[in-house]
């Protein structure tokens, strides 16, 4: 019984959780919100990585979705610095972006992101994405 | 790099072997509505001397009944020297000659209309090939898809470079040292405001011209990202700017130099899209470290966990 209540209280976490989406297109993120908060998850918006980092630095965020290609300053800077936080050493980092290749999947990968998704997501990839990143590890 | 210094821009250039009054020259109002220089040839020696000298031609018609027996001497420099070319080969049914795949060969003009389709079907394979084609059709879908619903009106053909602009328009320049060229995406103000409007959950009254444009740059965004592994593939990287928003009428983009457009129609509830790709240069390389195959981001949940 106790094992049901922990599940359970993980997944209203989930629902809850606060996430923290990066895009310079508010097109973008306008979509991406939408899904999220029909999914009862709590969104706060940056249009760029230092506007992000600006933010994260205020407030904790239980996990990061973020684009490479942005004006100020791009998703894979804005992951460096998080990732030199206390609080977001091991915060869930999502990149969310029209760029796949090696290359850039490799810098991803050095700076510390925990995931790649490519735009547009199919319907309910994000939170399906998003809560498979925040469920407990066994 | 060398042979990347001097390089020309992708000819246009296409011939007729037919005489003055021949049934081919009936091609060439089309030939040059899709942008390109029609050259006629008055016989096979010519041709092949055209051939010869001018290694670039797009396409080539040929009136076999002017040709005698010189035509197999045709074909065979033809493939010789340009073995990829596509040929338009007009003749009566029985005579037996070994073509090469490239060669359509008609027996007659009785249809306009089918051998226009079969010029714009290998001058398109000329500039565009498959794997191309069938990537740009897949992501535009998906791209306007998570806009609403938007149905393609016909398979994805060519036109002239003169990229017809819409009421909104989104335009993405894409350079590299081996390729270059744009895409545009275009909408009509009514379907872009719906569509703005259903996006930012907000009244159409209350949209900004940013909020439009910023729809359609992060469709021409997401396609174009989508297009660079092809590009990749080929040895020819290319990098893409920030989308630039025109607002125009009847007003068109014109390209003078580079191949003729790739273009798809789709039409949504509230009015058509379209969306054209140009190449100015394209010059295929070394293949570079293998793209990420699509799906393997696209299956299951579509993430790839690092």
């Amino acid at each position: 019984m106790s094992v049901s209540v922990e599940r359970n209280s993980a997944c209203l976490e989930v629902e809850a959780a606060k996430i923290l989406v990066v895009d310079d297109s508010a097109a973008a993120r306008a979509q991406y919100r939408r899904e999220l908060v029909a999914a009862g998850m709590n969104v706060t918006e940056a249009s760029n990585g230092q506007d992000a980092l600006d933010r994260a630095t205020v407030q904790e965020f239980q996990l990061v979705v973020t684009d490479v290609h942005m004006p100020t300053m791009g998703g894979l800077e804005l992951i460096q610095k998080l990732r030199s936080l206390p609080n977001y050493s091991t915060v869930p980092i999502l990149v969310l972006t029209s760029d796949y290749s090696r290359e850039r999947l490799r810098e991803g990968r050095e700076v510390g992101a925990s995931g790649w998704l490519i735009k547009p997501p199919q319907k309910n990839a994000l939170v399906k994405t998003i809560r498979k990143a925040l469920r407990p590890k066994p | 790099m060398g042979e990347l210094r001097g390089r020309k821009t992708i000819s246009k250039y296409t011939a007729v072997v037919d005489s003055e009054q021949g049934p081919l020259m009936e091609l060439v109002p089309h030939l040059e509505s899709l942008g390109f220089r029609c050259l006629r040839v008055p016989g096979a020696q010519a041709c092949v001397d055209l051939l010869n000298r001018f290694p670039k031609l797009s396409w080539v018609a040929v009136n076999a009944n002017e040709l005698g027996n010189q035509a197999d001497g045709l074909l065979e420099v033809a493939r010789r020297i340009q073995p990829k070319m596509s040929i338009l080969w007009l003749e009566p049914e029985g005579m037996d000659r070994q073509f090469h795949e490239s060669v359509s060969r008609v027996s007659e003009l009785p249809d306009y209309e089918h051998i226009a389709e079969l010029v714009d079907d290998a001058l398109r394979s000329r500039f565009y090939d498959n794997a191309l084609v069938s990537s740009l059709r897949h992501h535009t879908e998906r791209s306007l898809a998570s806009l609403g619903t938007f149905a393609i009106l016909r398979e994805p053909f060519i036109k002239a470079s003169r990229s017809r602009l819409s009421d909104v328009n989104a335009v993405l320049t894409f350079t590299g040292d081996r390729a270059c060229g744009y895409l545009v995406v275009s909408f009509g103000s009514t379907a872009a405001n719906r569509a703005a409007a259903q996006l930012f959950e907000i009244p159409e009254s209350e949209l900004t011209l940013d909020q439009v444009g910023d729809v359609l740059g992060e469709i021409a965004n997401r396609i174009m990202g989508a297009l660079m592994p092809y590009f990749d593939s080929n040895g020819a990287p290319v990098t893409f700017g920030l989308p630039l928003f025109v607002g125009a009428g009847e007003e068109v983009l014109w390209n003078k130099c580079g191949a003729p457009s790739l273009a798809l129609e789709f039409e949504g509830a509230y009015g058509a899209a379209f969306v054209e790709l140009a190449l100015t240069e394209f010059l295929p390389g070394p293949q570079l470290l293998s793209p990420l195959a699509s799906n393997e981001f696209m299956e299951a949940e579509s993430c790839l966990f690092l």
